[in-house]
């Protein structure tokens, strides 16, 4: 069947009915994203929002964008939504393999060189900007990843495209003696300056509080974008019968395609695969 | 004759005035004369030269997506233990229409259906791929496949060609588990999953539907309701929608079976 890897089977044929013909590369599913990473005395916090953009067109008003890698080392994706899924759960899968073949947990560092080696073979073309937090036994990390695979040690990180944003609340709050509330009520902040000012990023914001062998994740801690204010009260109603059908066939389930009336076999029956 | 000028030169004269133009009278050489003619019609040649070469006149559209080279569109929704998934049976050439009951939405098994938009030519070469490999499940496994599993299928082999993809857009909508609960996925030529509550919509009229399934879609509908719903929202959309429409087909997918309906589309 099929071997692991990308496959380039179809890359000629994509050049040919693109390029030739001036067709418009088709949009994939991009996270515009704010993505925010802080350090405390004890730990991480990583931050994100959770809006997905197919173009002008929001795909997905909740998606998670921060990805486990090991039970505490934990990651925030910005770029295109199906690169940071499958590198980050690529990446776990190895550290995992590895974890289990050393026998011991695996580090923060060692998540960080295997993303950026795996970025760096494809020259930026996997497009995938990556926070990567977690805490080990040497102690809390965090780490930016950029898609062509370079990376910066910082205590306080933002990337995507309400990096700007999120920066400017980080700049102004930041202390390297902060505590867990404060620096979760930072990430709040920051998070919320990026839904409020960059129109990539909107929705809810998530959080994901690492320590010392604990771990947690704060899924939609702020839903005030969520909301609908002026949703119509009485929704509307379509009485049975209001469409009109032309053809009618019924499938059950456990009866088999044999035993059918001749009347019904009439009709097209639904294409099995 | 000198009294008709005498009477415009103290009428028309003493009021406007012609400028005084101290002009040259030029005498080029016909050297010079020749020089400016061949290069008026240089310029004139390599202008109607540059328009057919490097921007000739077409026929037709340039510069769409290759999604709107045939054009589709699907809608799934979730009810109360029941989903349904609708589309319209259009197969067209850029604009021309070349059949009328083209079918992109297949069963997997009783519990999942899966619907596909974009490139006519990928939508069949992954049913045939799909149903190889769910073949190979159901002879290995022996049992069925559950939705979520096969949507995760769907992601990894797009994913595998992200680097030269197939242009469809998949919907996989099903019934999961003993409590058959309502799943929903789409994802993008890619495989980047989002897992949806409510309604997921695909294809060249998938500005529309989103708009109409937002207005239209409410939580725990019956499969009566759900049918209504989703009928009205794909028969809006289509109509709006140019390379979309000439018949569709809606299925609801209940924990007692399938029921598939053909609805009356405009036939434009």
């Amino acid at each position: 069947m099929q071997k692991g890897g990308f496959n380039f089977d179809l890359y000629q044929r994509n050049v040919e009915l693109i390029e030739k013909n001036n067709y418009k590369v088709p949009k994939t599913t991009k996270t515009g994203t704010t993505i925010v990473g802080v350090v405390f005395s004890d730990g991480v916090v990583l931050g994100a929002d959770t809006r997905a953009t197919s173009g002008p067109i929001v795909a997905d008003p909740n998606c998670e964008k921060i990805h486990k890698i090991s039970d505490y080392i934990w990651c925030a994706g910005a770029g295109t939504a199906a690169d940071t899924e499958n590198t980050t759960g690529m990446i776990s899968l190895q550290l995992e393999l590895l974890s289990l073949s050393t026998g011991r947990s695996p580090r923060v560092r060692t998540a960080l060189t295997l993303l950026k080696n795996f970025l760096f073979r494809y020259h930026g073309y996997i497009s995938a900007a990556l926070v990567l937090g977690g805490v080990d036994f040497t102690g809390p990390h965090l780490h930016m990843i950029h898609p062509h695979g370079s990376t910066s040690t910082l205590p306080y990180i933002s990337m995507g495209s309400g990096s700007l944003a999120a920066m400017a609340v980080l700049e102004t709050g930041y202390n390297s003696k902060m505590g867990e509330e404060d620096a979760k009520s930072l990430v709040h902040q920051a998070i919320l300056s990026g839904i409020l000012n960059d129109l990539g990023s909107g929705g809810n914001v998530d959080l994901c509080v690492i320590k010392h062998k604990s771990m947690e994740f704060f899924r939609n801690v702020d839903t005030t974008n969520s909301k609908r204010k002026f949703r119509k009260k009485l929704p509307y109603m379509f009485k049975s019968g209001s469409t009109k059908i032309l053809e009618k066939e019924i499938e059950e389930k456990m009866r088999k395609m044999e035993i059918v009336n001749e009347k019904e076999s009439q009709i097209e029956e639904l294409e099995e695969l | 004759m000198s009294k008709k000028l005498n009477f415009l030169e103290s009428s028309f004269c003493k009021v406007l005035r012609p400028p005084q133009l101290n002009l040259r009278i030029i005498k080029p050489s016909s050297m010079a004369v020749f020089a400016f003619v061949l290069f008026a019609l240089f310029i004139v040649f390599a202008g109607v030269i540059y328009d057919l070469i490097v921007e000739p006149p077409s026929i037709g559209v340039e510069y769409v997506s290759i999604f709107q080279y045939n054009g589709s569109t699907i809608v799934a929704m979730a009810g109360k233990n029941c989903v349904a998934i609708a589309g319209d049976t259009r197969f067209g050439v850029r604009n021309q229409t070349v059949a009328l009951d083209s079918n992109r939405i297949f069963k997997i098994n009783n519990r999942t259906l899966f619907g596909m938009t974009g490139l006519n030519t990928d939508i069949l070469t992954l049913r045939e791929s799909f149903k190889f490999q769910m073949n190979l499940y159901n002879l290995e496994e022996e049992r069925e496949i559950s939705p979520k599993t096969f949507a995760h299928n769907v992601a990894q082999t797009l994913y595998s060609k992200r680097f030269g993809p197939y242009f469809i857009t998949p919907i996989i909508a099903g019934l999961e588990g003993e409590d058959y609960t309502p799943f929903l996925c789409a994802t993008d030529l890619i495989g980047a999953m989002e897992f949806p509550k409510s309604f997921v919509v695909a294809g060249t009229g998938e500005e529309s539907l989103m708009g109409v399934c937002e207005t239209f879609y409410k939580e725990n509908m019956e499969p009566d309701e759900l049918f209504e719903v989703i009928s009205q929202c794909l028969l809006a959309a289509v109509d709006r929608d140019a390379l979309s429409g000439w018949g569709s087909v809606v299925h609801v997918l209940t924990k007692d079976g399938i029921t598939t309906k053909r609805l009356r589309t405009r036939k434009d």
